[in-house]
């Protein structure tokens, strides 16, 4: 993989100043030709990586096989995503030891999201000292995120803002993103598709003139080299976790900065034919919460869809809810909040309820599988193809929260370097193994990440 | 915090001797090794080192054992006498030496949370946007969105200031003037000049269609003119500028489609090219294209017909057409007729083309506005707050600047701002300028890049000697300024407060000023912020009950349940009464809806009005719809969430939570499991391991099982057995409904007023509260009480508190 991303730095360099550029398809062949045109259209057919998690656990005895191997039989929640069951790969067995609580109690579901993709451990308590790991997105991030304009993009349907509590003893912080860019800083993730968009293709109207784009972007670069001086000042005389939410502030001005500097060298791209500005305003206060999950939830898969395709970033994250979710599915025939529900104590009833609900949330899946499937590259596979998507949740069955034989699926072929359409049994094995077996396929490899102990064969 | 070594010792001796003795016998059975209950343990204090850091967990034990919660009710309990000992020397231990100073503790760095800089860009900026509606929601710490702690930055998060700051000084510097220029008009019908007068009296009538579907033939309406010529007035220009000329005209094409064109001279003089008037437009006014300066002094102005015919060729073409010869019959198409359901025909046009076959012009009337310059007091108050400056031949450009910079700066870092920022702000301004942009585009620039620098987005306080060992200091006058109205108002201080600062006088105004800040509109925040995260509230724009089972609930029931918790809420603040009221008060606040949904007769209309409630069913906050919707299911009530709300945040004692790995209650859906509601939760309490906790949430919520999932009162429950809402409280008081629940609530005053400013505390400091703190909430419920519970009294001892008041240079790590 290392190799690949060589060569094709090693090729890029040699086109000159368009680099930067998210390699487009019609951009090669008039600069190559022949052999060496298609060696490099393999090379650069970017590789991506995204995180779908959904909360409270899955009806286990609805979703994994008894068979292992590629001949099993596919179980009533995973019935939306049949026609791709070539293209995916089904791991059971999976387990994320740093969500037990080793002594801090209860907080499962905290702990669950906090831990999925990190495998660390998050420090009990309500606000003072957060402290969990870095994710496994973000860590790709900081291997091949310069490489896009976002290094990485967090998604979410609920911004909990309504949720209140979120007791136990653990920080909201916890439950409301899978992403941690260090072991203190979460990631908060943007639930508004309208908002996604507008980040997506804000480099520009294509109709503005190169000198008013200019003066734009150097109006841009000045404020913020006033401000990063500004925060630097600031940082030397402060302290402890004040000094901590500076580093953050920086950071993030940095980064800014940095994709500045790269859409610079862009044209103004924009979108692509038929797509549209999402019409939902989730701000809207006096709508009804469970028509707007409804609505939200595609419309971020759009977004993700877009993002991807535009080459915008390779890296997403994307809750469909989050731990803890009290979210109800009318539509899906399930007029029931999600996480009490999920408590069944056994009952066949409630059962039936959480696996409609999972098998709501499969449905959305196959909506994003068959998106991307229907996308081709440059390399003649789709983005589908060349990516690898992960499904799962960090809480195996609801009422138990127990956090081994976790549900898991591997979507995408990863550029020909996995070999789906089989169900892949673990013996508990760490999911942080996983996910290290996925940044190894994106050209982010790393010697190990929170508990993981090594790498889960996928070819 | 590090005592002597000395003092250390004799502490531990004193806990070895009086409180470990007690623990092992009933505590460390359940708390006493890695296996321990609830992951709590006790038996980690074992020497001086670990009893100084065990504050935490000793706090947690004094709370449980003061409420009697442990050890179980199953287990042996201790003796009065063997407990008492325990208590007072825990008591005193977290309290710290009662004679020495208070720890204020240490407030991390906080970031504007979504509704404080809605707010800021309110007061700043004196403009209605709320750009932070879009941002993304703020994580909660300790129960509240302005924990400084969880409240992170990001990429995204930053680029939504980036925008919101450009859009914010847009709408604040580039408005529309709101005093628009002065306007001079005249009628053209009378005005001196080459073609016939007209009666100016003449009004429009609806004409009637033309024989054959013809247009609407005009009645017509000001100056006509048949053929080219103009019309003038005198007027005496008051002082020297750029005005603009309007003229207000109607026309009709001639045979070529050439459309009538005015132009406007100035002494005789054309001024700008002409105008040309659009037939088809309604009402239209045609600006001259440019402002034209002027001169103070007396001027002609003249409006001249450029393109008809001569007055030679109308007269032949009259004499050739005598059936057009009567001037109001001129066919030129009123611009004012109604066409809406009754188009022109094709070929309307040409029907109506005068008998020159040239065009024809009305002309209405004719203005002249300006000067046109933007003057400050024309300006709206936003305009005015920023550009404190206007460069002139008095004052250059980088002057009036720099004064623009310094004031706006000042107000935006709630603090004067330093010369050497200054310095910087106004580089970036000299860098601005230097590329001839408008004076308003270079203060938007710099003004920009202060609404996303650290020191407006973060409510900085600095130490004053950083990364050493500084010790407890206190605010200085504008940190304490920002800590008030941040806390009542949600953003930043007003003139009076920074006046106050600005005099060093604020430390010593504060009493009368907290009243001041209550009695402000502004206070409506604490309801927004503290009262809706207090209660959960803000859950109630996501509450989704089943409509098949409560067909009555609907958008406008959802808006005025929340509704009247605000207005109840408020009340309790603007009319500063007893916090025991949020328990038990006989009043509320409906609409028709919610009177409707409550039973309550004779209210009409959307409004809200304060009723007095019969005693027996409502009565504060735990009987309104609101709290008993956000505490159930969807399809059914729930007293253990009911309980569990009560005993969170009216009592400041919340149950643990459910141990892992053993399933939360099953809280079934009707027919599964046989039974009441009260016979299926007691089936469930049958497991001891369950039994502490939900005795005590379960207790508290049958009481309200004569309220249904939306809050309307029954007598059934859903499978038509009658409701049974006898409870016990926790410590085994029993009660009958929910009018002796509130009493029994309001019995423990001393509890909620406690439980009450525990989270008032919290959301003041915007940070978790720490054993250390003891003292300080001792000092409020003591205040509270010796003034009737009064609510100012519990906000003016929050912020007279040295908590409130003063900084720990470091930070503690007391806590768990």
């Amino acid at each position: 993989m290392s190799q690949l991303i060589m060569s094709r730095r090693t090729m890029l360099r040699g086109l000159g100043t368009a680099i930067a550029l998210p390699v487009l398809d019609a951009m090669i062949p008039g600069r190559l030709a022949g052999a060496e045109a298609k060696a490099a259209v393999k090379a650069i057919a970017p590789r991506r990586l995204a995180w779908l998690y959904v909360p409270n656990g899955i009806d286990m005895q609805n979703w994994t096989p008894a068979a292992v191997g590629s001949s099993y039989e596919l179980k009533p929640i995973l019935q939306p995503v049949a026609e791709f069951r070539d293209r995916f790969t089904l791991i059971s067995g999976l387990v994320c030891d740093k969500a037990n609580p080793h002594g801090d109690g209860g907080g499962d579901h905290g702990r669950a999201s906090a831990s999925y993709l990190t495998g660390a451990q998050a420090r009990k308590t309500e606000g003072a000292n957060l402290k969990c790991g870095l994710s496994a997105d973000q860590a790709a991030a900081n291997k091949i995120g310069h490489l896009t304009k976002f290094p990485s993009l967090e998604l979410g349907v609920e911004d909990g803002k309504q949720t209140g509590r979120c007791d136990n003893g653990y920080s909201c912080a916890y439950y409301h993103t899978i992403s941690w860019r260090s072991e203190t800083t979460p990631v908060v993730k943007d639930c508004d598709p309208r908002s996604v968009f507008d980040r997506l293709f804000s480099n520009g109207d294509p109709r503005e003139s190169a000198e008013s784009r200019a003066r734009r972007e150097n109006d841009h670069k000045s404020i913020l080299d006033f401000v990063l001086d500004d925060a630097g000042g600031f940082e030397k005389k402060l302290t402890y976790a004040d000094r901590q939410k500076m580093d953050e502030y920086l950071t993030s001005v940095r980064e800014i900065e940095v994709r500045l500097e790269k859409a610079s060298l862009e044209p103004a791209a924009p979108p692509p034919a038929g797509a549209v500005r999402p019409d939902l305003d989730v701000h809207a206060t006096t709508r009804d919460g469970t028509d707007k999950y409804a609505a939200c939830l595609p419309l971020m898969i759009d977004m993700l869809v877009l993002a991807f395709q535009t080459d915008r970033t390779r890296i997403v994250t994307l809750p469909f809810a989050d731990e803890k979710s009290n979210q109800t599915y009318p539509w899906a025939g399930a007029n029931v909040p999600h996480h009490s529900t999920s408590h069944h104590m056994g009952d066949a009833a409630k059962k039936a309820l959480i696996a409609k609900i999972n098998t709501y949330h499969v449905e959305q899946l196959a909506y994003l599988l068959k998106k991307l499937d229907a996308i081709k590259e440059a390399n003649g596979a789709s983005i589908l193809d060349n990516s690898l998507i992960s499904y799962g949740s960090n809480i195996s069955d609801g009422d138990r929260h127990n956090h081994d034989d976790l549900p898991q699926l591997l979507i995408g072929r990863g550029g020909g370097t996995v070999s789906p359409g089989r169900h892949l049994r673990c013996d508990d094995v760490p999911l942080n193994n996983l996910w290290l077996s996925m940044l190894d396929r994106v050209g982010a490899p790393l010697d190990r990440l929170g508990d993981s102990t090594g790498r889960i064969a996928l070819a | 915090m590090a005592a002597a070594p000395a003092a250390a010792a004799g502490k531990w001796d004193d806990y070895h001797r009086t409180v470990q003795p007690f623990f092992a016998k009933h505590c460390f059975e359940c708390h006493g090794d890695e296996n321990a209950e609830n992951g709590f343990r006790l038996d980690l204090i074992h020497d001086e080192a670990s009893l100084e850091n065990g504050a935490g967990a000793l706090s947690k034990a004094f709370d449980k054992l003061a409420a009697h919660k442990m050890p179980p009710r199953d287990e042996p309990q201790p003796e009065a006498a063997e407990v008492a000992p325990v208590l007072d020397w825990l008591k005193t231990q977290l309290a710290g030496d009662p004679n020495g100073p208070i720890n204020p503790g240490r407030v991390t760095l906080r970031r504007l949370n979504r509704a404080e800089y809605n707010n800021t860009i309110r007061d700043l900026l004196a403009i209605d946007l709320r750009p932070a509606d879009s941002f993304p929601a703020d994580d909660l710490g300790y129960g509240f969105d302005n924990n400084g702690d969880v409240l992170s930055m990001a990429p995204v998060l930053m680029e939504k200031y980036l925008a919101a700051a450009n859009v914010a000084l847009e709408k604040a510097i580039f408005a529309e003037p709101v005093i628009p220029p002065p306007l001079q008009s005249w009628e053209a019908a009378t005005a001196e000049g080459t073609v016939p007068k007209s009666d100016p009296t003449a009004s429009v009538t609806r004409g009637t269609p033309a024989v054959g579907g013809g247009p609407r033939v005009a009645i017509l309406l000001g100056r006509i003119f048949n053929y080219s010529g103009e019309i003038h007035v005198d007027h005496d220009v008051p002082v020297d500028g750029e005005y603009v000329l309007r003229v207000r005209a109607y026309g009709t094409p001639g045979a070529k489609r050439d459309r009538p064109q005015v132009a406007f001279l100035v002494d005789g003089k054309m001024v700008q090219k002409p105008i040309t008037v659009v037939e088809d437009q309604k009402n239209a006014a045609f600006d001259a294209l440019d402002k034209i300066p002027l001169t103070a002094g007396r001027h002609r102005i003249t409006l001249a017909f450029l393109n008809g015919a001569t007055e030679e060729e109308y007269a032949a073409a009259l004499r050739k057409t005598p059936a057009a010869a009567k001037p109001a019959r001129m066919a030129v198409v009123n611009p004012n007729a109604d066409d809406d359901d009754d188009k022109p025909a094709k070929g309307a046009a040409a029907a109506a083309v005068s008998p020159t076959g040239k065009p024809t012009l009305g002309v209405i009337g004719f203005d002249l506005e300006g000067p046109m310059a933007v003057t400050p007091d024309r300006m709206p108050e936003s305009y005015r707050r920023v550009m404190v400056a206007q460069p002139s031949a008095t004052v250059t450009k980088a002057e009036a600047a720099e004064k623009i910079v310094r004031h706006f700066a000042s107000r935006a870092y709630r603090r004067p701002v330093r010369d050497d920022e200054v310095a910087r702000l106004m580089a970036l301004w000299a860098k601005a300028d230097s590329d001839g942009r408008p004076f308003e585009r270079s203060i938007d620039h710099v003004l920009q890049a202060v609404l996303v620098s650290p020191a407006f987005l973060f409510r900085m306080e600095l130490d004053p000697q950083p990364g050493e060992a500084g010790g407890v200091h206190t605010l200085n006058d504008y940190e304490l300024a920002s800590r008030l109205s941040y806390f009542l108002w949600a953003s930043m201080p007003d003139d009076e407060l920074f006046d106050l600062a600005e005099q060093g006088q604020l430390h010593q105004n504060l009493d009368a000023q907290v009243r001041r800040m209550l009695q402000d509109p502004k206070s409506a925040a604490l309801v927004e912020n503290f009262g809706s995260q207090w209660l959960q509230l803000r859950a109630m724009a996501n509450v989704a009950p089943d409509t098949k089972r409560f067909p009555d609930f609907d958008e406008p029931l959802r808006d005025a349940m929340t509704k009247e918790t605000e207005l109840f809420f408020n009340a309790i603040v603007q009319e500063d009464r007893s916090v025991l009221d949020f328990i038990n008060a006989d009043f509320t606040y409906v609409n028709e809806r919610l009177a409707r949904h409550y039973g309550i007769p004779g209210i009409t209309g959307e409004n809200f009005r304060r009723v007095t409630l019969p005693p027996g069913q409502r009565g504060g906050l735990l009987t309104q719809a609101s709290i008993l919707t956000l505490t159930s299911y969807p399809n059914r009530t729930s007293p253990v969430q009911r309980g569990k709300w009560v005993l969170e945040n009216l009592l400041d004692a919340a149950p643990p939570p459910p141990p892992p790995n053993v399933p939360a209650l099953a809280e079934g859906d009707k027919a599964e499991t046989a039974g009441t509601m009260r016979q299926r939760l007691e089936q469930h309490r049958a497991n001891p391991q369950c039994a502490v906790c939900h005795e005590q949430m379960d207790g508290i919520g049958f009481a309200l099982e004569n309220f249904d999932a939306i809050g309307a009162w029954r007598t059934q429950d859903t499978n038509n057995e009658k409701i049974d809402a006898r409870g016990t409280m926790p410590g085994g008081h029993a009660f009958d409904g929910p009018a002796e629940l509130r009493r029994t609530i309001q019995a423990q005053s001393e509890q909620f007023a406690r439980c009450l400013a525990n989270k008032m505390l919290t959301f003041a400091l915007g940070r978790g509260l720490q054993p250390y703190d003891r003292r300080t909430t001792d000092a409020i419920v003591a205040a509270m009480k010796s003034h009737g519970n009064k609510f100012s009294a519990m906000i003016e001892e929050i912020v007279r508190s040295d908590a409130f008041q003063k900084r720990n240079g470091k930070p503690e790590r007391g806590d768990t």
